[in-house]
C-alpha cells in the first residue's frame, strides 16, 4: 500500500493548482454569481490544457488517466474557488457514461468536441417517481425499428441551457431490454423550462429541461452490456465522487483562508491565531480534512480499479466530504467574524456551494440509508 | 422555573404572528432586493411594535423583556429579517433607555415610536475587543468633534438615531470610550458602504463615516469614559433578544419542515416514515425548548433586576448554534427543495449564520461564560 501521489499525479496536481491560480478570479466569480453565467473562456482553456477530459483515452481527446487525477483536478479548482470550480467539474459529467458504456463511434462523436471545449454533456435523470399513469417514458419508434421515442419526460438539469449532449436516465426503460440515449440539443422536442434558483452554485445553473415526442436514431442508443453495470449506477458512482472531490476542494479552501485570516486579524494585542479556541478549531477542521483526502482519494482509486467496494465507498466519500465541506464553511466564516459574512469575501459563497452540492442528487440521507444497507445486507 | 404566558401576552403574540405572516413573502423578496422595506416598517410603526419597551409615559408599550422577546421570535419564525429590524432598533435604543438623562428621554423618547435607532460600536480593527477602537470624540469648547469610520452598523443607513462609541481619551483603552447620540442630520455625518451580506439582507449592515462631526455636548450619552460600560450593560439586555429570534427562526424552519415531510419522499417511502427523519425531527424539538427556555430564563432575570451576563451570554450562544444546526437539518431534510430559493429554510439558515456573529461572535460569548465560571 502506497500512500503517496506519483511524480505525475504531483505534476498534475501542480499544473490544477497554477491554472486555477492564475485563472480564477473571485470578483470573476462574484460577477459569473450575480449573472449566473458559466465560465466559458475559462473552459475553454481548461479544455486546450486537458484538464477536462483528462480521465478520456488518448483516442478521444484525452489523456489516458483516471477518475483519480480528475479528482485531483476538480479538488485544486474548487479549492481556489467553489464556484467556478464546480461548473467546470460538472461540464461532462454525461461523458462518464459514454465512457463506459458507449461504442467506439459514440465515443469519438460525444467526447472528442468535450475535449475540445466545443460541447458540454449532461445527464437528465427522468424522475418517474410522481408519475401518475404508467405510460412508458420510452418506447419503439415504429417508423424505425431500431430507434426509439421519449414520450414524455421532465428532469432537472445541470448546465441545461448550455450542454450540447444530454445522457438520458430514468427507471421506467424496458427491463428486457435496457438501453440509454444520448439527446443532442438542438433536436426537436428537447426543451427548457425554468431555471432552478437555489441557495448556491449558482455559475452552474439547473434547468428544467421536458422531452416532448423526441426521436432518437439507433447511433444515440447506448446498449447495456449483459452482466456489466448499468449506466445508470456508473453516473451515480461517479457523481458521488465528483462531489466528495468538489467538497474536499471547497473545504481545503475555507480552512486555507481561515488559517490565513487567523495570522492577520489582530484584537486584543496578538493575532487571533494566538487563541487556543481558534487553534482548537483549526486543529480539528484540519484533521478533519486529512480524513476527507483519504477517503476521497480511496473513492476515486476504487472506481479505477474496480473495486467491489464501489457501491458503498462512494456513498461513504460523499457523505462524509459534503458533511466536511459545510461544516469547514460555516466554521471557517465564524473565524473570520463578520468580513466572513459578507459577499466580497468568498467565504459566505463557498458555504452556500457546499451546502447546496450536499442536498443537490442524492442526498446524504439518502447515502445513509445506502450504506445501512450494505452493512447489514 | 416554568413560563405561563398571561392574557395579554398571548394576544399579542397572536396579533403579531398574523402580520408576522402576511409579511413573510415580502420577507423573502427584499432578501432578494436588498432594498429596506419601509412598508414593513410601516406596518411595525402602525402597530406599536416598534414601540414595545419604550416607557407608557412616552406612549410607548412598556413592555418588559420577556415580552419583547416572545414578539421577537414569533415574527423570526416567519420573518427573520423583519425581527432583525426590529430586534436592531431596540439594540439602539436600549443604550438610551439604561441612561439618557430626563431632558435626553423629552427629545428622543418619543421619535423611537416612528423613528428608526441604531448602535454603533464595531469598527475595522476592532470588533470583538472594543479598546481597539480608534474614532476619536475631542472636546472643542462647545461641542464634541467625531472623527472616524465605523462599520456593521444594523440599519445604520436608514436609521435617525444613532448611538456611537468613541474615544474620549485614546490613551485609556476601552476606559476612554464614551456614548453619543448622534443624529444622521448633523454634519459630518454619512453612510458609506453598505454591505452586501449573506443574510438578513433587507436589513444590512451599513459603514458610517464622521469627518468633522458636531456633536453637541447635550448628547453624550451617561458620563464621559462610560462608553464601554454603556455598551455592556446594552448588550446584556440585547443578547436575549438575538436569541429569541434565533429560537423563532430554529422553531419556523421545525414548522416548514414538518409541514413539508408530509408530502416529501425519501427512497420512495414517505418522509414521515423514515426513523432517521423522526429521530432528526425530535433532535431539532429538543434543542428548540432547550433554547427557549434559557431565552425566557434570560429575559426574566432583566426584568426582574437580576440581569445576569452569563445568562444573556449563555443564551445567545446556545439560541444561534441552535439556529444554526437546525436550520442545517431542516435543509438536509428536505434535500434538494432545502437549497432551493422556493422554499424559506435556506434563506432561515443565513440568517442564522449572521446571529451566531453579531453582537459578540459566538467565541465571545464563551470567553464571557468562562470567566464568570472561574471568577
Amino acid at each position: 500500500m502506497q500512500f503517496e501521489l506519483t511524480d505525475t499525479q504531483k505534476d498534475i496536481q501542480k499544473a490544477a493548482r497554477e491554472f486555477a491560480e492564475k485563472e480564477f478570479d473571485s470578483d470573476l466569480a462574484l460577477e459569473l454569481e450575480k449573472e449566473e453565467r458559466f465560465p466559458k473562456p475559462i473552459f475553454e482553456k481548461a479544455c486546450q490544457l486537458g484538464f477536462i477530459g483528462i480521465d478520456y483515452p488518448e483516442q478521444y481527446g484525452g489523456q489516458s488517466f483516471g477518475l483519480f487525477e480528475n479528482v485531483l483536478v476538480i479538488e485544486e479548482f474548487t479549492r481556489k474557488d467553489s464556484g467556478i470550480g464546480i461548473s467546470l467539474s460538472l461540464a461532462d459529467i454525461g461523458s462518464s457514461i459514454i465512457l463506459k458504456h458507449g461504442d467506439e463511434g459514440q465515443k469519438k462523436k460525444f467526447l472528442i468536441p468535450v475535449t475540445q471545449g466545443k460541447a458540454i454533456s449532461t445527464v437528465a435523470l427522468i424522475d418517474s417517481s410522481h408519475k401518475k399513469n404508467q405510460d412508458p417514458i420510452v418506447t419503439k419508434d415504429e417508423a424505425h425499428p431500431d430507434g426509439y421515442v421519449i414520450n414524455r419526460g421532465k428532469a432537472w438539469v445541470i448546465h441545461g441551457s448550455l450542454a450540447r449532449t444530454i445522457v438520458v436516465l430514468g427507471e421506467s426503460y424496458d427491463p428486457t431490454n435496457p438501453i440509454t440515449l444520448i439527446l443532442e440539443r438542438d433536436w426537436g422536442g428537447v426543451n427548457i423550462l425554468g431555471l432552478k434558483k437555489m441557495m448556491g452554485m449558482r455559475i452552474s445553473s439547473v434547468h428544467e429541461m421536458v422531452f416532448d415526442h423526441v426521436k432518437v436514431p439507433k447511433d444515440h442508443v447506448i446498449q447495456w452490456d449483459n452482466g456489466g453495470a448499468n449506466p445508470l449506477t456508473t453516473y451515480r458512482h461517479v457523481h458521488r465522487i465528483k462531489t466528495s472531490a468538489q467538497a474536499l476542494g471547497i473545504a481545503q479552501g475555507a480552512f486555507d483562508h481561515a488559517v490565513k485570516h487567523a495570522k492577520e486579524r489582530e484584537q486584543f494585542g496578538r493575532k487571533i491565531c494566538q487563541f487556543q479556541g481558534i487553534q482548537f478549531m483549526l486543529a480539528e477542521l484540519y484533521t478533519l480534512i486529512e480524513a476527507t483526502r483519504s477517503l476521497v482519494y480511496r473513492a476515486a482509486y476504487s472506481y479505477d480499479v474496480k473495486s467491489s467496494d464501489m457501491e458503498t465507498i462512494s456513498s461513504v466519500a460523499r457523505l462524509f466530504a459534503t458533511d466536511v465541506a459545510v461544516r469547514t464553511t460555516i466554521d471557517s466564516i465564524q473565524i473570520h467574524g463578520g468580513v466572513g459574512l459578507m459577499k466580497e469575501y468568498s467565504i459566505e459563497r463557498m458555504f452556500r456551494d457546499a451546502k447546496t452540492i450536499q442536498n443537490l442528487g442524492e442526498t446524504n440521507l439518502i447515502q445513509k440509508a445506502l450504506i445501512a444497507k450494505s452493512i447489514i445486507s | 422555573m416554568s413560563i405561563r404566558l398571561d392574557e395579554k401576552q398571548k394576544n399579542l403574540i397572536e396579533k403579531v404572528r398574523g402580520i408576522a405572516q402576511k409579511i413573510a413573502l415580502r420577507n423573502r423578496e427584499v432578501d432578494e432586493t436588498m432594498e429596506f422595506p419601509w412598508d414593513i416598517f410601516k406596518i411595525f410603526c402602525e402597530n406599536n411594535i416598534l414601540a414595545l419597551p419604550i416607557p407608557e409615559e412616552f406612549k410607548g408599550g412598556g413592555e418588559a423583556n420577556l415580552t419583547c422577546c416572545l414578539v421577537l421570535e414569533e415574527i423570526a419564525r416567519f420573518s427573520p429579517g423583519s425581527s432583525h429590524m426590529i430586534a436592531g432598533h431596540w439594540l439602539g435604543f436600549t443604550p438610551l433607555k439604561l441612561f439618557c438623562n430626563p431632558s435626553q428621554k423629552e427629545r428622543y423618547f418619543p421619535r423611537f415610536r416612528s423613528e428608526l435607532a441604531a448602535f454603533s460600536l464595531t469598527e475595522p480593527a476592532a470588533g470583538s475587543d472594543a479598546g481597539g477602537i480608534i474614532t476619536e470624540a475631542k472636546w472643542e469648547g462647545e461641542n464634541y468633534n467625531l472623527n472616524g469610520t465605523k462599520i456593521y452598523c444594523t440599519q445604520g443607513h436608514v436609521a435617525n438615531v444613532i448611538t456611537v462609541f468613541a474615544k474620549t481619551n485614546p490613551d485609556k483603552g476601552v476606559k476612554g470610550l464614551s456614548a453619543f447620540i448622534v443624529e444622521k442630520e448633523f454634519p459630518g455625518f454619512s453612510v458609506g458602504k453598505i454591505e452586501d451580506q449573506i443574510g438578513m439582507r433587507g436589513t444590512p449592515a451599513a459603514e458610517l463615516v464622521l469627518q468633522d462631526c458636531h456633536v453637541p455636548k447635550e448628547n453624550l450619552l451617561g458620563k464621559e469614559g462610560e462608553g464601554f460600560n454603556i455598551a455592556m450593560q446594552t448588550l446584556d439586555r440585547t443578547r436575549p433578544k438575538d436569541a429569541a429570534i434565533s429560537v423563532g427562526i430554529a422553531q419556523g424552519a421545525l414548522d416548514y419542515t414538518l409541514n413539508y415531510a408530509k408530502t416529501g419522499f425519501l427512497m420512495k417511502e414517505p418522509l414521515l416514515k423514515s426513523q432517521a427523519v423522526q429521530f432528526l425531527l425530535a433532535d431539532m424539538a429538543i434543542t428548540i425548548e432547550a433554547a427557549r427556555l434559557l431565552v425566557y430564563e434570560s429575559a426574566t432575570l432583566i426584568d426582574e433586576d437580576r440581569v445576569s451576563t452569563k445568562h444573556s451570554a449563555m443564551a445567545k450562544c446556545f439560541a444561534t448554534d441552535t439556529a444554526m444546526r437546525v436550520t442545517n437539518q431542516a435543509i438536509d431534510i428536505l434535500g434538494t427543495e432545502g437549497v432551493s430559493k422556493e422554499h424559506p429554510v435556506e434563506m432561515f439558515m443565513r440568517d442564522a449564520k449572521l446571529l451566531q456573529i453579531l453582537e459578540g461572535t459566538n467565541q465571545i460569548q464563551r470567553l464571557i461564560i468562562s470567566r464568570s465560571l472561574l471568577g
